[in-house]
């Protein structure tokens, strides 16, 4: 999850005449968690759902509402229109065609405003963005750039000097050789023509979603910014313009809107922070809540959840959601603003008013008396993974591999690349990394084996195997015939079988009710030879589901 | 979400994995510890007593 810090000294200067204590205290309540403390800040874990906790503005204004410092819509007003404009030219639609932008004046930027700006633009970029690929942010020095801009694609001979970098370099080669060129240069794979912001004199301000350029970089010198964010979905940019917006006003700054020229002659002014509204039912909200709130609680709730409200007609409260808070969807999230508002610490635990008791499914209170037989009959329980690998459960155990073998795509370990269609291999397998234990060794596993059929069908199987210099057919027998006698109350008739890896005329099928529902033999010598065993081995399977099927 | 697959009533769900539970009772350092079937291990585990 992204982290936000928060210092000391800016927790100090936004909360004057607050006890740090008090603070951290309500802070988790937000919906944040408290990563760390050290000796200058605060470490806040926020969700992605919240890109407006990105910058410690967020978080302040967050908590501003819920100590009622500031309560209701935060306030925010754009101071006109700044006249800069950008001309977006056609060739941008191929490869990344939005692009939304704003102007921010008026305030000097101190190292640790810089240090949120960035951390903030970082974030946002990776969460909502998806690591720059529906959109990415550009900061700059407003001051560098002579308007208008256009935004336009050029080929990957064009040169220009990145940030950082002292020198001119393609654009070839800045994807082929700079770090963020290789990190990010899939995201422009598709074609053959590159995104370039650049200003009225032709210098450039920044090659999206890789590298801004040298001319517009920002320092404690900046007093105005030109913040950009192009992207391969509107929403998103526009959802992150505002974030940006709303923080650089809370820092200080005055915002100016931007005209964006289209190619296709529509012209917008950016950010648009106009606010959403949306209805809600208070008997909904009480029903939900377990409540019983009037509607001027709801009210006050709302606004220390920085929303607003107003009461029409009929108990329905219509929400007034300011535009950087794009996690407020629906109805429940305006819920669940209510409770936050509240105080989730103020919700009290109720033992629930039904008198229905929930009890365990009848299959797992099966499956647990298989065990509990199982270990009564001196057997240990051990629990092997679903998926396999081929080689344990083919060539190991002497059986040609067959097209109907449940096979996971692209696995990242052939340990770990088959579903199994028995419990027996693994059970091996358990005993070959047990030679240097006592013997005898008796093991079982209750677990789920596979089968492709015309559907995928899964069956509940009981393994057994039994491990020591005189295991034979005859003790697997008794043992299968207490087992099924004492869970299931059953008896079961035996008769000879041909099994791949058992030793032939030494193992038999197990019949329940006249349907074949298992095995029991001893295992082939040349099978415990390939897993290294030294003693014999008996080992007996049954199908779980099929008795439980017939009991 | 709910709404979108029929359901009208309100689902609460949760969930949290035993492992680290089980590590903290046993006072295991290495979660392999629990998948490996090392049987003398098993043998001397006692029974957990909730």
């Amino acid at each position: 999850m992204p982290v936000v810090a928060f210092t000391f000294d800016r927790l100090n200067k936004f909360f004057p005449g607050e006890k740090l204590d008090d603070i951290l205290k309500i802070v988790p309540f937000i919906g944040v968690d408290i990563e760390g403390v050290n000796n200058a800040a605060v470490r806040i874990e926020y969700n992605p759902n919240r890109p407006d906790f990105a910058s410690d503005y967020g978080i302040a204004r967050a908590v501003k509402g819920l100590l009622e410092i500031e309560t209701g819509i935060p306030e925010f007003k754009l101071s006109g229109r700044s006249g800069c404009a950008i001309n977006v030219d056609m060739s941008t639609s191929q490869v990344r065609p939005y692009i939304v932008s704003l102007v921010a004046r008026n305030r000097k930027l101190d190292d640790e405003t810089i240090k949120q700006l960035i951390a903030m633009q970082e974030d946002l970029q990776n969460v909502i963005g998806r690591r720059r690929l529906r959109a990415s942010i550009g900061i700059h020095d407003l001051d560098a750039i002579k308007f208008p801009v256009t935004y336009t694609t050029v080929q990957e001979d064009f040169s220009f000097t990145p940030l950082g970098d002292s020198d001119s370099h393609t654009i070839r080669h800045i994807l082929k050789e700079f770090d963020v060129g290789k990190q990010y240069g899939y995201i422009l794979q598709k074609s053959n023509a590159y995104p370039i912001i650049q200003d009225a004199e032709n210098n450039v301000l920044s090659f999206p979603p890789i590298v801004n350029s040298n001319l517009t970089r920002i320092g404690t010198a900046t007093k105005h910014l030109f913040v950009e964010v192009t992207a391969n979905n509107l929403e998103v940019a526009e959802d992150v313009l505002s974030v940006m917006a709303m923080a650089l006003y809370d820092a200080g700054f005055e915002i100016q809107t931007v005209s964006t020229h289209n190619s296709d002659g529509r012209n917008k002014e950016t950010p648009k922070m106009d606010p959403s509204y949306i209805k809600v039912e208070t008997r909904y909200i009480n029903r939900i809540l377990g409540l019983n709130l009037k509607v001027t609680d709801i009210l006050k709730c709302l606004k220390k959840s920085r929303l607003d409200g107003k009461v029409m007609s009929g108990k329905i409260i219509e929400c007034t959601i300011p535009r950087y808070r794009t996690d407020i969807i629906d109805q429940t999230d305006l819920i669940e603003e209510v409770a936050v508002g509240y105080g989730i610490y103020n919700l009290r635990a109720t033992i629930a008013s039904s008198d229905l008791s929930g009890k365990r499914n009848y299959l797992s209170v099966c499956l647990d008396i298989v065990k509990e037989v199982m270990a009564g009959l001196g057997m240990i329980e051990v629990v092997n993974f679903n998926l396999v690998s081929r080689k344990i459960h083919y060539q190991l155990m002497g059986i040609p591999d067959h097209e109907n073998i449940l096979t996971a795509e692209k696995t990242k370990s052939i340990e770990h690349e088959i579903l199994r269609e028995s419990l027996i291999p693994s059970l091996i397998q358990t005993l070959s990394h047990n030679i240097h234990e006592e013997y005898p060794q008796k093991l079982f596993e209750v677990g789920k084996v596979f089968q492709r059929g015309d559907r995928i069908k899964e069956y509940w199987n009981l393994g057994v195997v039994v491990a020591h210099s005189k295991a034979n057919y005859t003790e697997g027998k008794s043992l299968m015939q207490t087992f099924l006698k004492t869970s299931f109350g059953k008896e079961i008739v035996t008769k000879s079988n041909e099994n791949a890896i058992l030793v032939q005329g030494r193992s038999s099928d197990i019949i329940v009710d006249g349907l074949t529902v298992g095995y029991i033999g001893e295992i082939k010598p040349m099978v415990s030879d390939n897993f290294r065993l030294r003693v014999p081995v008996v080992a007996a399977e049954l199908n779980l589901s099929h008795i439980m099927s017939v009991s | 979400m709910t709404r979108a697959l029929g359901i009208h009533n309100p689902v609460l769900a949760w969930g949290g994995g035993l492992e680290r539970i089980a590590m903290l009772r046993f006072g295991l350092t290495d979660v392999r510890d629990l998948y490996q079937n090392k049987l003398g291990w098993l043998r001397s585990i006692p029974r957990c007593q909730l």
